[in-house]
């Protein structure tokens, strides 16, 4: 319980760390974005105008702790702020209509491949110097050291538009009716195919390797070689003796790449012109739309901090020596 | 065993969330019907008007989903608000010289050009079945001086105040005469009284379900795709063939690109490098682009600063530029160089005769002579140094990623290095590029000019010491009174006279240096209608983001019958 309370109190205030940074750090930069809006119109706005402008994006002169404690409050009942380069659309507007296709298109690709990499590694330490444990991490390695927006444009032009099997662009296809219905259902993991795929291919090999490599450690401990002696049955020394200690660290791996979903797909969503946040939070960058920024950076920042949380967690259920802080004779 | 369980009880939860959460996504980006009763027909096979062609798939703007907004005040409004749906009285085109009557038949400089007086067209209608009348046209301005946010041309700046004269004509005053300024009136979208007297602040308002008085209305919205089809009530519908606009979201050049050769896409305007080569010999019989210049490049030098102040070093600076390798290297040939006047080849009828073949020349034994007579001298580092000891070093500021001026940048740079010219580019982001130009903080800069219907509006912007865009901080009595002379004059052989006094000063004292004129993007395929604009057929500004010229192209487009 202590250990849960301990947890609770970090992410407390990493989370608020990490709200009060991301206050701090736009109002650090130079230039107002007011100005740039400014700058836009090319000198046609009556200063009048500039004034209405500032007011309406929320950039008062007010004391900076009132704004602090404003944009606290404006964080928890949902009003991010209006976004400068689709004005007047709130933000969160964007980020509702962008993340889940994010979060279906990147998760599900993460969950694949460390589903997929994870037993791969274990199958292939089992048959260890097989054909497989040899071809496997190397081939899965090649694939990863390319740049992986390089393959997604490869991918995009062999498999889009060269021969034609799948969409090029857009989530799904815009003649289907959106909504809980099947043409709509295939016709978006149809258009999702090619990106995920490339997501997938392009970590498959981490998860693999890691967890070919910690299985062999594993299996050469004196408790398996002991209990493999005794006769336990082949599945039960490969999951639970050897797989149960050798995944903890794809869990500490699997928190980051988590917690990486909402920023790490910017350049393959961008290719595909899928609808994601990527795409959107490129834009804001380009067009410094800092509410839209802002929430993105801060939307990255919690999911870091949530994945940690959850894998803090559920480490702990898994190896109880965090708990007691390696008082290792308690269970 | 449990603890296998409980991972793959996880991994299942974070699978079924992921799901979820895209099914929650695909909710909020429901199929919309707009205030009419027609429902949706994406088939394309059996609306009413589907005899007279196809849907045409048109990419004006790339970048990210749409977001639902069609509020003509505001600058991120989605393409086709205004001048598909919502109309001006009348479009001036930039490219053509044009004019283009929509909500008015007339308009007129009476009062010693103090009073601009605009006759509205008769028998107009809302999309969603009410008249079209003067109050609208009053409401909407009304709109702009209560809230100035709104009023993004600065009208109310230049109007004192205006009237309805009758059922369909209005007069706008104004303190002193400025007929180049009409065209804002001109050209500002008109809403409709009965709906937007409950939006409050047109700057801030969201727009989802636009009535106006366009020639197209919205079909369906969303965040990667909308749809708008014909308006049946449209004065003049008969005039537009094609039934259906479909704008898909693009989030990169790439991918555009690559449907824009497919066939994915009917109409577009983007950079695309070897245009011949990507696009046109894909398929030659229908494959077209036309990029006809819209806007003087200039290099920009800061009057404020004492050397560039001396019409010498500007003099050296322009010789030693060789534009042509610019239009080659850095826009693909694309660009064409510009004319010492810097103006562009439509308003060649402004051109003084004794500027109308003038060049450009690169002379850089000219250059290097013109400095050391005006009292420069080499240091031992081939580097020039002014009579006051300051060195010939400058920064030269670009937009970080403008990747056609970043390389002109680097002509610019070795081509001054040859005379004895040191530049150092500097590339800021957009934002800090326009405090640094706009606060003088800056020594060269490459930049654009503002476009307009006749070259009033890039010159006054340009040259005069109150105007909107004079980076260099240009300021000369004699100047701004060619451009009062210009303003307040409807003839145009007083408008010619006045022009040909800026030209002097263009040529003689360059206050910026121009380089080439920006090219308008614009590629088509003629698969299913013809009648685009073309070097042969210059009637409109062609490419779809230029709005509301897209109104005037689909006007003239003719399906393909087959």
């Amino acid at each position: 319980m202590r250990y849960v309370l301990n947890r609770l109190g970090f992410f407390v205030l990493s989370l608020w760390a990490a709200i009060t940074i991301n206050f701090i750090l736009p109002r650090l930069m130079p230039g107002d974005p007011a100005d740039i809006m400014f700058a836009k119109f090319k000198g046609q706005l009556d200063p009048a105008a500039m004034a209405a402008m500032k007011k309406a994006f929320g950039l008062t002169d007010k004391p900076v702790i009132v704004q602090y404690f404003e944009y606290l409050r404006g964080l928890f009942i949902g009003n991010w702020g209006l976004s400068f380069s689709n004005y007047p659309t709130p933000v969160m507007d964007i980020i509702k209509h962008s993340v889940p296709w994010t979060i279906g298109l990147v998760g599900v690709a993460t969950v694949l491949a460390v589903i997929i990499g994870t037993s791969a590694g274990i199958y292939i330490s089992w048959k260890r110097q097989g054909i497989l444990d040899n071809t496997l991490p190397l081939l899965t390695m090649g694939i990863q050291s390319l740049p992986y927006f390089w393959v997604a444009l490869l991918f995009l032009f062999v498999f889009g538009f060269k021969l034609n099997w799948f969409p090029m662009a857009h989530g799904y296809d815009t003649s289907v009716t959106a909504g809980f219905n099947w043409p709509f259902f295939s016709s978006m993991l149809y258009h999702a195919f090619l990106p995920g795929i490339t997501i997938l291919l392009g970590s498959l090999s981490g998860w693999l390797v890691g967890m070919r490599n910690n299985m062999i450690n594993t299996l050469g401990e004196d408790y398996v070689v002991f209990a493999e002696a005794k006769g336990v049955s082949t599945s039960r020394l490969m999951f639970t003796y050897a797989a149960r200690n050798a995944i903890l660290p794809q869990l500490t791996s699997f928190a980051i790449a988590i917690g990486n979903v909402v920023s790490g797909s910017i350049l393959t969503e961008q290719v595909f012109s899928y609808p994601g946040i990527g795409g959107q939070l490129t834009n804001g960058v380009l067009q410094e739309d800092f509410p839209l920024i802002q929430s993105s950076f801060l939307l990255i920042a919690v999911s870091v901090l949530v994945a940690n949380f959850i894998v803090d967690m559920l480490y702990s259920r898994l190896d109880p020596r965090v708990r007691t802080g390696g008082a290792a004779n308690e269970s | 065993m449990k603890v296998k369980r409980g991972l793959t009880l996880f991994l299942a939860l974070v699978f079924a969330l992921s799901v979820f959460l895209v099914g929650c996504g695909s909710k909020t980006t429901e199929t919309k019907t707009d205030t009419g009763s027609t429902k949706t027909n994406t088939g394309g096979g059996n609306s009413s008007t589907a005899a007279t062609g196809q849907p045409l798939n048109i990419v004006a703007t790339i970048g990210g989903n749409w977001q639902d907004n069609f509020n003509p005040f505001s600058t991120s409004a989605m393409g086709g608000t205004n001048g598909l749906i919502y109309q001006p009285m009348y479009y001036l085109d930039t490219v053509s010289t044009n004019e283009y009557p929509f909500l008015a038949t007339k308009y007129e400089w009476i009062n010693d050009n103090k009073t601009l007086e605009v006759t509205l067209r008769d028998g107009v209608k809302w999309s969603d079945g009410q008249p079209f009348t003067a109050d609208d046209v009053m409401f909407t301005f009304n709109l702009l001086k209560k809230y100035p946010a709104a009023d993004t041309s600065g009208i109310m700046k230049e109007v004192t105040s205006f009237e309805k004269k009758s059922d369909n004509v209005i007069d706008f005053n104004f303190s002193q005469p400025n007929v180049p300024f009409g065209v804002y009136i001109l050209q500002q979208p008109i809403v409709p009284q009965h709906i937007w007297k409950d939006l409050g602040d047109p700057s801030k308002a969201k727009v989802t379900n636009p009535v106006g008085t366009g020639p197209y209305m919205l079909d369906s919205f969303t965040p990667q795709d909308y749809k708008l089809k014909k308006n049946p009530k449209y004065y003049d519908a008969d005039s537009y063939a094609v039934p259906e606009l479909n704008y898909p979201a693009y989030d990169s050049n790439e991918s555009a690109q690559l449907a824009l050769v497919k066939g994915d896409i009917d109409w577009t305007g983007m950079f695309i490098p070897n245009v011949d080569k990507v696009y046109v010999d894909q398929d030659k019989d229908h494959n077209h682009y036309w990029f006809p210049p819209s806007n003087p490049v200039m290099l920009y030098p800061n009057l404020k600063n004492p050397i560039l102040k001396d019409i010498n070093v500007r003099k050296a600076i322009s010789m030693a530029i060789d534009r042509n390798k610019i239009s080659q290297q850095a826009e693909d040939g694309y660009a064409q160089v510009a004319n010492p006047t810097g103006m562009l080849p439509q308003f060649k009828d402004f051109i003084d005769p004794k500027y109308k073949d003038a060049k450009f020349t690169v002379d850089d034994a000219g250059a290097i002579k013109l400095l050391q007579d005006a009292g420069y001298k080499k240091g031992s580092d081939g580097i020039f140094v002014s009579p006051t000891g300051k060195k010939l070093s400058f920064t030269l500021q670009v937009v970080s990623g403008w990747s056609d001026w970043v390389t002109s940048c680097m002509v610019i740079t070795q081509d001054l290095k040859k005379i004895g010219i040191q530049v150092k580019v500097q590339q800021p982001q957009y934002g800090a590029y326009m405090t640094t130009i706009q606060g003088d903080k800056y020594d060269l800069a490459i930049g654009w000019t503002n476009g307009g219907p006749t070259p009033y509006k890039t010159f006054q912007d340009l040259l005069n010491s109150h105007g909107a865009w004079n980076i260099e901080k240009y300021s000369d009595p004699a100047t701004d009174a060619a451009l009062a002379e210009y303003q307040s004059t409807t003839d145009p052989a007083k408008q010619k006279e006045a022009m040909s006094k800026i030209e002097d000063v263009m040529v003689n004292q360059l206050p910026a240096i121009p380089l080439f004129y920006g090219p308008v993007w614009f590629e088509y395929s003629s698969k299913k209608y013809t009648g685009f604009p073309d070097q042969s057929n210059t009637y409109s500004h062609p490419s779809p983001y230029s709005w509301p010229a897209p109104a005037v192209v689909l006007s003239k487009l003719k399906p393909v019958s087959n």
